[in-house]
């Protein structure tokens, strides 16, 4: 994408002015690689541990695909990079992945120390290619729209707990409103929104102690489990956010602490308590979460420890699960009688006779369950 | 287990879809980092990999109940969603393996599955590339070596460190003992110290095993009859599902084919090279007995010979380098 795509959304005098800056030629040994990252979020790393932000961009973040088509195609000058100064340092805050990649491709044993073995294999001129870049200066502020545009809403994505991060920061710190971040990047779909509020729960639960990213079951950590779930209207209601929304910090009340607890447990598990999630996939297990927190009676069997698709029926109720079963039992038989013709004949096993005997013993059986149900207060 | 069945590959190595189970596209990120050149598959790979295919229309073409999901969930939510979910299953595994030395063979770092120098020649991958591959990926052989992985995997978990347990394999075609099944039979019995081959049994030229492929037993110091006894059956093909029952009850098959028979009836382990869904592991129980797939195997495969585990490193090199390169 070329800058200028991110002039044509952007509305504001600031990113404009950013943006149509001259690009200066710098060298890379003087560029450092951006802690604060959104893609690191969920890493520990500071300005120092540049080693360490070059291996988790290398292991996490696919810096590989970047090295080959830079060593294959040379660096797209046009593809400049953003740098801010920071402590007297040039910090790159847009174009890490793209820095990551030059620093190994120009150092072998920068690449060996990290352990990368498949960097390409450059020749000295080609090296010297790539010792100075393309850098627009600037600051956080003046590109949040760029990057925005770029990353959350567009065409180089962001896994969704970077994108919350870096809402969450221009909102928080840079008092954005969350409307106007949504209107600046062309988000339609209250993405930005909800995934800020989705970062704001997580917080919370962090910060009241009833949750910690790092005890989580999975070495992952799940977040688009969080604030797609946050997307249901039961998964608000059991938090307390169905009437102010929870686009704030801090969103869930006082009273549902112990609920958000609870959420959180059911969502990533307890590593240090050997408990599992509840939840093991967006679809179908979220979506029988949701189920569950519509009946205080599905509630009261998860807290028990009961299994999800069990609370699940318990939430359903029996008079639900007897109409879900008959529907589905009168489907398979008209199903099973379409197949006679074809499926069944004189020569055929005789279990299925058999099978069909039970089938309308079962259904006369049913028949009178229903009828003397029908007139039991009579 | 007779080689010559249908045993195919379940899929060959390809772009992940959507639509695959967690498990599969686990096996893929796996599978991904041992085709590496730095040994190392992430998360981001797996999302590039799954947004290349772009089968997030498809999937939710499939799915029926696509209209209760949150609106204006985009494709790119729905990738990240499967790739969380793939990592919980790598996760599972990693827990499932055991923490032992011969445990789950890949670092998982954060966001990463790393290789170690130790990967390649592993129980477990040669497992995933079975699974994956068939068992004609790395020489003829895949499916007896199978066969004796399991016998050890059961003999270890009935407790072969302490003492008195044994395993036999009995799946066709005999690498060891006797190769027709009523010599077969008799040796097995011979060993077992219970049973033995009914006389005048009609044995058939193609009754190869009878399905039986191992057989694995804790006895006592005495030597007496009565003690625990597991039949097993193994599958490495896509059509697992349909082995679990091929080995009719044990008692059944001791009837069928011994005189004498064992004391108390022998329990039934179902060993497959698989991860299985858990919403399939109950009723993959109930029709095959004790359940060992990959990561139960690799659990218990701390008893495995110099020998054996050599061919398993030449196996999987082989199946690498024939489907991976």
């Amino acid at each position: 994408m070329g800058v200028g795509m991110a002039k044509k959304t952007t509305t504001t005098k600031t990113p404009q002015t950013a943006i149509a800056s001259e690009p200066e030629l710098l060298p890379v040994k003087d560029l450092y690689l951006d802690p604060k990252n959104p893609r690191l979020a969920s890493s520990e790393v500071t300005m120092e541990d540049q080693d360490g932000i070059l291996r988790i961009l290398w292991r996490e973040r696919a810096v590989n695909e970047i090295a080959d088509s830079i060593a294959a195609s040379g660096f797209w000058t046009h593809e400049m990079l953003f740098a801010t100064q920071e402590n007297g340092k040039w910090v790159v805050i847009e174009g890490n992945r793209r820095l990551a990649a030059v620093k190994l491709l120009r150092d072998p044993a920068l690449a060996k120390r990290i352990g990368v073995a498949s960097i390409p294999l450059m020749t000295s001129v080609d090296r010297e290619k790539l010792a100075k870049l393309p850098v627009v200066k600037c600051t956080r502020e003046s590109i949040w729209q760029y990057v925005g545009f770029k990353h959350v809403n567009g065409p180089q994505d962001w896994d969704s707990v970077a994108k919350a991060e870096y809402v969450a920061r221009l909102h928080n710190d840079l008092k954005i409103d969350l409307e106007k971040i949504a209107t600046t990047i062309g988000d339609r779909h209250e993405t930005v929104k909800r995934m800020y509020r989705g970062l704001m729960v997580l917080k919370q639960a962090e910060s009241e102690g009833v949750f910690d990213r790092k005890n989580c079951y999975s070495t992952r950590f799940a977040y688009s489990h969080l604030w797609t779930g946050l997307g249901y209207e039961s998964v608000q209601e059991f938090l307390g956010l169905k009437s102010s929304g929870g686009y704030k910090p801090n969103p869930v009340p006082k009273a549902k602490v112990s609920n958000l607890g609870e959420l959180m447990l059911w969502l990533y598990g307890d590593k240090k308590a050997g408990k599992k999630p509840v939840v093991r996939s967006q679809n179908p297990d979220l979506r029988n979460l949701v189920t569950v927190l519509r009946s205080a009676k599905g509630v009261a069997a998860l807290r028990k420890g009961l299994p999800l698709t069990t609370s699940v029926d318990i939430s359903k109720g029996d008079e639900q699960l007897l109409r879900e079963s008959m529907v589905e039992g009168e489907a398979a038989l008209r199903k099973a009688v379409s197949y006679v013709p074809t499926g069944y004949g004189p020569s055929k096993p005789s279990d299925l006779r058999d099978t069909a005997k039970t089938i309308r013993k079962l259904a006369e059986s049913l028949d009178r369950a229903i009828y003397t149900a029908e007139n039991d207060d009579t | 287990m007779t080689p010559d069945e249908n045993q195919g590959p379940i899929e060959p190595f390809s772009v992940p879809k959507l639509s695959d189970s967690a498990e599969e596209k686990a096996d893929w990120v796996e599978l991904y980092a041992l085709k590496d050149d730095d040994g190392n598959a992430s998360f981001s790979d797996l999302l590039t990999a799954l947004g290349i295919s772009g089968t997030a229309d498809a999937a939710e073409e499939d799915d029926d109940d696509a209209e209760d999901l949150p609106d204006e969930m985009s494709d790119d939510d729905r990738y990240e969603g499967a790739g969380e979910d793939a990592f919980l299953e790598i996760t599972d595994r990693l827990e499932s393996c055991g923490r032992t030395s011969a445990g789950y063979p890949f670092e998982v770092a954060g966001s990463a599955v790393v290789c170690r120098d130790t990967t390649l020649t592993s129980v477990y991958v040669f497992l995933l590339l079975l699974s994956r591959y068939g068992h004609k990926a790395g020489g003829a052989d895949g499916a007896k070596i199978f066969e004796e992985v399991c016998a050890k995997a059961a003999e270890s978990y009935l407790g072969a460190l302490e003492t008195h347990v044994r395993s036999y394999v009995f799946g066709f075609p005999r690498r060891i003992g006797p190769r027709g099944f009523a010599k077969a039979l008799d040796a097995l019995c011979a060993e077992l110290g219970e049973g033995c081959r009914r006389s005048g049994s009609a044995t058939s030229p193609d009754q190869k095993d009878a399905k039986l492929d191992i057989v694995a037993w804790r006895s006592f110091a005495d030597r007496r009859q009565g003690k625990l006894i597991a039949f097993g059956q193994c599958a490495t093909g896509a059509d697992w599902k349909d082995k679990a029952t091929e080995l009719i009850p044990p008692e059944s098959w001791c009837k069928l084919w011994m005189l004498d028979q064992p004391a108390v009836w022998p329990i039934r382990m179902f060993f497959v090279p698989h991860r299985i869904n858990g919403n399939m592991w109950f009723e993959t129980c109930v029709k095959g007995g004790i359940l060992f797939d990959r990561c139960r195997i690799v659990q218990h495969s701390g008893l495995l010979s110099k020998d054996l585990q050599d061919r398993i490193a030449a196996w999987s090199k082989a199946a690498i380098a024939k489907n991976q390169r």
